[in-house]
């Protein structure tokens, strides 16, 4: 899905991003800035090319009462109660081989249907993944649409080797890697993941990112190194 | 990892709901979204108001941020201007002529998209200065007080299209730079 954007897009992306559009102009920009991400991308583009102007805005500390109240206004009583089962923190804390075990046992447990079969329920949710360094490579965190199958993955720093390109894998309850698909070398990737693969997909799912020779890795079996790994979540 | 590589992660780990994570990112960044706030609306009470309802988008948008190609900073700072200038704007109604506004030389060449690493910071200061003066210290000027093209044209006397001509050539000129 590549949409080209015309002169006239162009400029009301940028005058969009620079904040001099009113009216029907405004409104029209932030409904295609919702919608196509093409338009988005030009946008975003011109955000970050501007933003450095900021730089000469001086810093002005908000009184206490402004965190308060943003405090008490993003509680909602559904994301306190699962918190603690996607927070981050808790899957760093839990991350040895034993509690990875013990997770899976009560993943076994909450899904366990009357044949005694580990059945995963179909995703429908997004699911997300921060997938953490192994050394100094960047972090990458993964989106996935189980909807539309997209999956999105972007990573903190372009810096991959140049001899080798990122691949990302998904390795399921079964530890075989599948290849997901070549990512560009600054990290980047829109990919399309196959119904296959998709049925792979759930919650504590590992995704994998590893370096690989230039067009992906031969006979479909990663060689490289692991850069990055981590668990999928439900948003 | 630079600071706006931390701001971003930080982000990524608010759209997980990572509490702790949001409370540093409003620690990190809240004092200059703040000042970007007070200097469009010059109104401490209404800055934070806005501030408040920056942060809560943020918490609720935060999944958005994870798959666009925004820098960190260059997203927050997006969500505070457009929300300091909806409220700027709502205080005075503004009548707007759509002809007016309409394809000034549209012969123009366009702005090419392209993606600029957002740690260039001092970059886009370096080409303002290659800029005619009062073209560049509009465009800031235009930038910083979240002025539409119409209050441009007020604040500065000149014809609506005027001030759409040197911001637009500004525009160009300075894609132009920060692509060398």
């Amino acid at each position: 899905m590549t949409e080209v954007l015309n002169d006239k897009d162009r400029w009301l992306a940028a005058e969009y991003a620079l904040g001099v559009l009113e009216g029907d102009y405004l409104r029209l920009a932030e409904q295609r800035f919702e919608q196509e991400p093409a338009f988005r991308g030009a946008v975003e583009s011109w955000q970050s090319q501007l933003v450095p102007m900021l730089d000469e805005v001086e810093p002005v500390n908000p009184p206490a009462a402004v965190w308060e109240e943003i405090a008490k206004r993003t509680v909602d009583p559904q994301s306190e109660q699962k918190s603690w089962w996607s927070s981050l923190s808790f899957w760093r804390g839990y991350s040895g081989l034993a509690t990875g075990l013990a997770v899976a046992s009560f993943v076994a447990l909450l899904f366990l249907p009357a044949n005694g079969l580990l059945v995963q329920p179909p995703p429908v949710q997004p699911l997300v993944a921060t997938l953490t360094p192994t050394g100094d490579a960047p972090s990458f965190v993964a989106r996935f649409e189980p909807d539309t199958g997209a999956l999105f993955i972007r990573t903190s720093a372009g810096d991959a080797a140049e001899t080798r390109v990122p691949e990302l894998w998904v390795i399921p309850d079964d530890g075989v890697p599948r290849s997901l698909g070549v990512l560009d070398e600054d990290g980047l990737g829109n990919l399309f993941v196959s119904n296959e693969h998709q049925s792979l997909f759930g919650a504590d799912v590992v995704l994998a990112v590893t370096l690989e020779p230039v067009g992906g890795a031969p006979e479909g079996k990663p060689t490289g190194p692991v850069i990055a790994s981590g668990k999928l979540q439900l948003l | 990892m630079s600071s706006s590589e931390e701001i971003g992660l930080l982000i990524s780990k608010v759209a997980m709901r990572d509490r702790d994570a949001f409370r540093m990112l409003y620690d990190r960044t809240s004092a200059k979204l703040f000042g970007v706030c007070l200097r469009i609306l010059k109104d401490r009470e209404e800055a934070e108001d806005v501030l408040q309802e920056v942060y809560v988008k943020v918490w609720n948008k935060a999944d958005r941020f994870a798959t666009g190609k925004a820098s960190g900073i260059a997203w927050l700072a997006a969500i505070a201007r457009n929300q300091a200038i909806d409220r700027y704007r709502a205080r005075k109604p503004v009548a707007l002529n759509v002809e007016e506004m309409d394809d000034v030389e549209d012969d123009m060449p366009s702005p090419e998209a392209s993606t600029v690493a957002a740690d260039e910071r001092r970059r886009i200061n370096l080409c303002l200065e290659e800029l005619q003066p009062n073209h560049a210290s509009v465009v800031k000027r235009t930038y910083l007080s979240g002025w539409s093209y119409q209050e441009a044209a007020d604040e500065l006397g000149v014809p609506l299209n005027t001030v759409k001509t040197w911001i637009r050539r500004s525009l160009l000129a300075l894609r132009e730079c920060m692509n060398r």
